[in-house]
């Protein structure tokens, strides 16, 4: 079991948004989260991730939390960033690195590497990170995640302003990261019909309720409510 | 006078060390404050450690650093380190709030209840500096060469996860490290550094040198640690300049410094942007 949420309230100042949240995923899946405007997806990726505090229930990960990797909304701060690429995706090793060592070691500059390869961002990696594309952009930030934390994934709409080309690489390279490294992935993003293609598990939040199932029961949902 | 017999007179080496390594510290804490859109936070700070000194005056403290130090450390961490944790008023409104309020409570200490003479040089000289610059004793050198030798020490060995915290807390956060931590360490540093030099060279030669070299260098360079060590040169070297030509010209010390500053920062301003046009 890689993720399982029992029981779980989120929502602001002891208000829940939503309630009794139940599902589990094992890893290697690949869970989309979608929902209309306000359903509370963004809320409920912050609480699994440790950014809000859940209302009520239990949140518990097969591993560490410095096992994980995160991929946050993009902030007004990183656009405009005085950092180099590989500056960037290496402060990935630090949820690992002890304190008091001052530099990268050797193996987490190979680390570093690995990742920067796999998210094909090489002939950039010395470039100024304010001065890429929004497509290059995300690809840093997930190389950074990737470092951190080779089998899992969370991302927070990392789609945002992408154009379809850039989108479509974005996805495609998530996809290869889950089916050829079994990095399990947990998405939130808005839009659904491309995105839930390459994933195996989809939890859809309504406004005081939700759906969370296999790719393929869902399909079977949306086509049964289609038809009513 | 040239400039190389000035450097015969103690006072003016004590000046010229003392500032730059303030410059030095200075700018090395302004990095993540501009960064984080902190900027004005150097600002409201500097007018904390104004109130400070103020009311060291009013008590007619012999130490007022003692007084100076505590007051601008807890408004730094309460701003800086908690600063986006408890939104209940927000950053910009509260950071506005305590600038005023922290001048206008400075004042009004310094003028009703001050036993000493003259009031309006109290004033001008916590705000501009400039006679304390120039009446340095040994002790401050050696003050300003232990903050110096912290603050870099804290820096280089730190360099990282203040990286981390600057460019992005929430994945610090979600990956299970404690950005708190180095947050409140940063602040206390940077608290520290704004009384003391509040303290030697004024509120508004300090804050400036929070923003000005940082700024400085974020047009010309584009890895952190090149903008890092480019600031602190920048700093110090117009510090350095800027006590040789005030004291050459007889002019104002603190605000020479800063325009040396403003200019350097407009120059690089100018080559970027004549960069991005003709490239
Ligand atoms: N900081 C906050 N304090 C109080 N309520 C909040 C806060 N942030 C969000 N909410 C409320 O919580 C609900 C869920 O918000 P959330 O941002 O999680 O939705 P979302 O599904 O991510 O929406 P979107 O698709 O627009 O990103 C909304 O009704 C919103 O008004
Ligand atoms: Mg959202």
């Amino acid at each position: 079991m890689s993720l399982s949420i029992s029981d779980l309230s989120i929502g602001y100042d002891g208000v829940a948004i939503l309630d009794d949240i139940n599902f589990n995923i094992n890893s290697g899946s690949y869970l989309c989260i979608v929902g209309e405007n306000g359903t509370g997806k963004s809320t409920l990726l912050k609480t699994i991730s440790n950014l809000h505090k859940p209302i009520f229930g239990d949140i518990s990960f097969g591993v560490s939390r410095r096992e994980i990797g995160y991929l946050s909304q993009q902030t007004a701060v990183q656009k405009d960033f005085p950092a180099t690429v590989s500056e960037i995706v290496a402060t990935g090793t630090l949820s690992k690195g002890k304190w008091y060592r001052p530099f990268y070691s050797k193996q987490e500059k190979e680390l570093i590497s690995w990742a920067i390869e796999k998210t094909n961002i090489t002939d950039i990696r010395d470039k100024c990170f304010r001065e890429l594309s929004g497509g290059q952009q995300r690809r840093v930030l997930l190389a950074r995640a990737l470092v951190g934390a080779k089998n899992f994934i969370i991302l927070d709409e990392p789609t945002t302003g992408l154009d379809p080309a850039a989108t479509k690489d974005f996805y495609e390279l998530l996809e290869k990261l889950n089916r050829n490294d079994g990095i399990t992935i947990i998405m939130v993003t808005h839009d659904v019909e491309s995105a839930i293609r390459y994933a195996t598990h989809v939890l859809h939040l309504q406004s005081d309720d939700y759906f969370f199932g296999t790719l393929g029961e869902y399909s079977q949902l949306r086509k049964g409510g289609a038809d009513e | 006078m040239t400039a190389l017999e000035l450097l015969r007179f103690p006072f003016v080496q004590y000046a010229l060390i003392v500032s730059a390594l303030m410059a030095v510290c200075a700018s090395l804490i302004g990095v993540p404050l501009v960064l984080k859109r902190y900027s004005f936070m150097g600002f409201g700070l500097s007018n904390v450690a104004f109130m400070g000194m103020a009311f060291a005056i009013v008590i007619d403290a012999t130490n007022s650093l003692a007084i100076v130090m505590p007051l601008t450390v807890a408004a730094t961490i309460l701003l800086i380190g908690f600063g986006n944790r408890f939104k209940k008023i927000s950053g910009d409104a509260s950071l506005a709030m305590i600038t005023v309020g922290s001048l206008a409570i400075g004042h009004f200490a310094i003028n009703t209840f001050s036993m000493r003479g003259n009031i309006t040089a109290d004033v001008s000289e916590t705000l501009f500096g400039g006679m304390r610059l120039l009446t340095l004793q040994m002790p401050d050198v050696w003050q300003s060469i232990a903050l110096t030798a912290a603050v870099i020490f804290f820096f280089a060995f730190f360099y990282r996860r203040i990286f981390a915290i600057t460019f992005d807390v929430d994945f610090m956060q979600a990956t299970g490290q404690r950005p708190l931590i180095y947050e409140l360490l940063l602040s206390a540093i940077t608290g520290v550094v704004i009384a003391m030099s509040m303290n030697l060279l004024g509120s508004l030669l300090t804050a400036s040198l929070i923003i000005f070299p940082a700024l400085s260098a974020m047009r010309l360079f584009k890895s952190y640690k090149t903008v890092v060590i480019f600031a602190a040169i920048a700093a110090a070297t117009c510090s350095l300049l800027g006590i040789l030509v005030s004291i050459l010209f007889e002019l104002p010390v603190t605000t020479t410094i800063i325009l040396m500053n403003i200019t350097l920062f407009l120059v690089l301003l100018a080559v970027d942007t004549l960069r991005k046009i003709l490239v």
